[in-house]
């Protein structure tokens, strides 16, 4: 029996498989690398730190009404976060890919849940994102394409959830894009949130997260409510100007209450100028402070 | 009592189930969600909410269509002008007939479809002998049921001697006065519930027990405040009080809270809904409704309150038709000022 070596060599090429259209495997355990945002990340932000956040006049209003305490309406309890809490939640990620069993081709990559956050399903076959009058879920709607190395999401139809878990609301026509960029062991995740009904301007967000051995959780627990003392049909809320919690950040850290309460302005470097006046660093630090301040040991 | 051993299986097992129910969801709901994409051009859009059970979007108010073996159950018409290519929608989707509509309410854009949409379908009442004459004189001419709460009749009918706002034959031809109707159709349970000084005093909730879609008529409006017309009747503690039985009726999708959405809710216009989403509409005319008593409470009138947006955080998503805030506004203020 001849063989034609050609042929072998175009079936090990085949088989060792190369990256088809330059994707790349982002399946795997990836650990977060928390001190990036650690407050956001931890325990929260500082009530009434609205920094950075382009608002439009109704989000601003809808972040004041919110009182935390609504996250102990029964109707809330379980209710948790949107997708968007990829973005700011604590956990790492585990990734992998759903292959089509007739010809090995990648369906979907799933990003696994959390506790409080439901899996992202990445559809990559082409499918339609579903019509405006289909359900929203906490989950959402994701379809992705690759661009060259960097695998970009695009999420669609979800509920109402939190940009920062501070009454900073996103509404159900928000949308997410989310860059998945591989560079070895690392992974940034880089996002964009739009929100026609809160915001005047995209939101951006990085993370970093690390490729570990260590297997990361990839599905949610069941979640059943309690009695945390908000009964039934109430809603907590603060009505207009009224919100205790308004000058936080000025008490705590000498923060203009302009710069606090945020809009798209407060995200560009040139606001730093206008505000450097109205700025003097507090004589101690209050809370937070993630090492001593200038000159203080 | 179970060992470690044996909750960890069941719970590794759970998992297993979960990851193979979700993979079965999302590719059930892929092709739902395929389908209804692909219907959506022109205004008709046909949104899968159960196997059986379909919401049609853009006739006026939402429709739901419940199909089984008895027929067709139509919890609403749409417009008149829409009313062909409603029934065009439900022919793709079955050839069975038209049994039953079921009205949440007298506004036009949920009732002026019943008289076509009921004559295209079939009364129940089957005619062995063929006496058409008295078949007809039985029921609704031969034609399929048009149900609803007495309120409804009263506000699409006037008295004798006077024109009505609506041709006769689109009037309910089964109107009751209780606050709960209930029937059985297609191997489910349909109960009707009358909702009393919500949207206007003609509100009913229609709730498909084993499906577990309830139909919320102008009650929910995603697209909008709610319109309550005073003076037809309706108030914003009613509407209130409706949502909150609206959010009792519906279930979460807990335990398993990512396995699924729960209670699908069909709102009078907008996507179809969860129970949060009645929550979410719920807590914004309790807030609302609250600035504007504090306001009144300061002896402040409407005219001072509309000045200070007291809608200001829902504005962007409720308030975008024109004059949507100010009736919203208006309406509430009446409502809290109203003599008891």
């Amino acid at each position: 029996m001849t063989r034609n070596p050609m042929s072998l060599t175009a079936v090990l090429l085949l088989s060792m498989g190369l990256p088809v259209l330059a994707q790349i495997d982002l399946s795997g355990s990836w650990q977060s690398k928390n001190h990036e945002d650690a407050l956001e990340r931890g325990a929260g932000p500082n009530p009434g730190d609205f920094t950075g956040i382009p608002f439009n006049e109704s989000g601003r209003a809808m972040a004041l009404t919110n009182s935390q305490s609504q996250l102990s309406m029964p109707e809330r309890i379980c209710a948790f976060y949107s997708q968007w809490h990829m973005m700011v939640g604590t956990f790492g990620v585990k990734i992998w890919n759903e292959t089509d069993p007739v010809t090995g081709r990648t369906i979907a990559w799933a990003v696994g849940a959390w506790e409080d956050r439901a899996q992202m399903t990445i559809w990559m076959d082409g499918r339609p994102h579903p019509s405006k009058n289909a359900p929203h879920s906490q989950a959402g709607f994701t379809t992705g394409v690759w661009d060259g190395d960097v695998l970009t999401a695009y999420t669609t139809h979800m509920l109402t959830g939190y940009l920062r878990r501070n009454g900073v609301m996103t509404s159900d026509q928000a949308t997410m894009t989310t860059h998945f960029i591989r560079h070895g062991d690392m992974l940034t995740l880089a996002s964009q949130l739009e929100d026609p009904i809160y915001l005047s301007e995209p939101y951006y967000i990085t993370r970093t997260f690390v490729n570990t051995t260590a297997l990361m959780n990839s599905g949610g627990p069941p979640c059943i409510p309690g009695d945390e003392g908000v009964p039934e049909g109430t809603v907590p809320h603060y009505l207009p100007g009224k919100n205790p919690l308004v000058d936080e950040m000025t008490k705590l850290y000498n923060i203009p209450r302009e710069a606090a309460m945020g809009g798209a302005e407060t995200m560009y470097p040139a606001f730093r100028e206008k505000i450097k006046d109205k700025f003097t660093m507090p004589a101690k630090c209050q809370r937070n402070c993630g090492g001593p301040p200038p000159g203080q040991n | 009592m179970r060992s470690g051993k044996t909750v960890r299986r069941i719970f590794t097992e759970r998992l297993a189930h979960c990851a193979l129910a979700t993979a079965f969801v999302l590719a059930a709901c892929s092709t739902v969600f395929s389908q209804a994409a692909k219907l959506e051009n022109g205004e008709i859009d046909v949104v899968q909410v159960r196997p059986n059970f379909y919401m049609i979007a853009g006739a006026g108010g939402n429709i739901g269509v419940q199909i089984g073996a008895d027929g067709v159950v139509l919890v609403d018409s749409g417009t008149e002008a829409a009313s062909d290519r409603v029934l065009a929608a439900i022919r793709k989707l079955t050839q069975l007939p038209i049994r039953y509509v079921i009205d949440t309410g007298a506004d036009t854009d949920h009732v002026s479809g019943n008289a076509r949409l009921a004559k295209a379908g079939q009364t129940i009442f089957v005619n062995p002998l063929g006496n058409s004459s008295f078949l007809n004189s039985m029921t609704n001419g031969g034609a399929a049921a048009i149900l609803a709460h007495d309120s409804v009749l009263k506000r699409m009918s006037v008295p004798t001697g006077k024109t009505p706002a609506f041709a006769v034959e689109t009037w309910p031809t089964e109107a009751f006065y209780t606050n709960r109707k209930s029937l059985r159709m297609n191997d489910e349970g349909i109960e009707v519930l009358y909702q009393p000084a919500a949207h206007s005093d003609a509100d009913s909730f229609v709730f498909f027990r084993r499906s577990d879609v309830v139909a919320a008529g102008d009650i929910l409006d995603t697209t909008r405040f709610p319109v309550i017309d005073v003076a037809k009747g309706g108030s914003v503690q009613g509407e209130i009080e409706a949502l909150n039985r609206l959010i009792a009726l519906a279930i979460p999708p807990g335990p398993f809270i990512y396995e699924g959405i729960g209670t699908y809710v069909i709102p009078g216009h907008g996507r179809l809904c969860e129970q949060l989403d009645v929550v979410n509409y719920r807590d914004m005319v309790v807030v609302v409704r609250d600035v504007v008593a504090d306001m009144i409470k300061q002896g402040m009138t409407l005219n001072q309150i509309k000045e200070t947006s007291p809608a200001k955080p829902y504005e962007t998503e409720f308030g975008t038709q024109p004059g949507a805030t100010n009736a919203f506004v208006e309406a509430v203020y009446k409502s809290l000022t109203a003599k008891k």
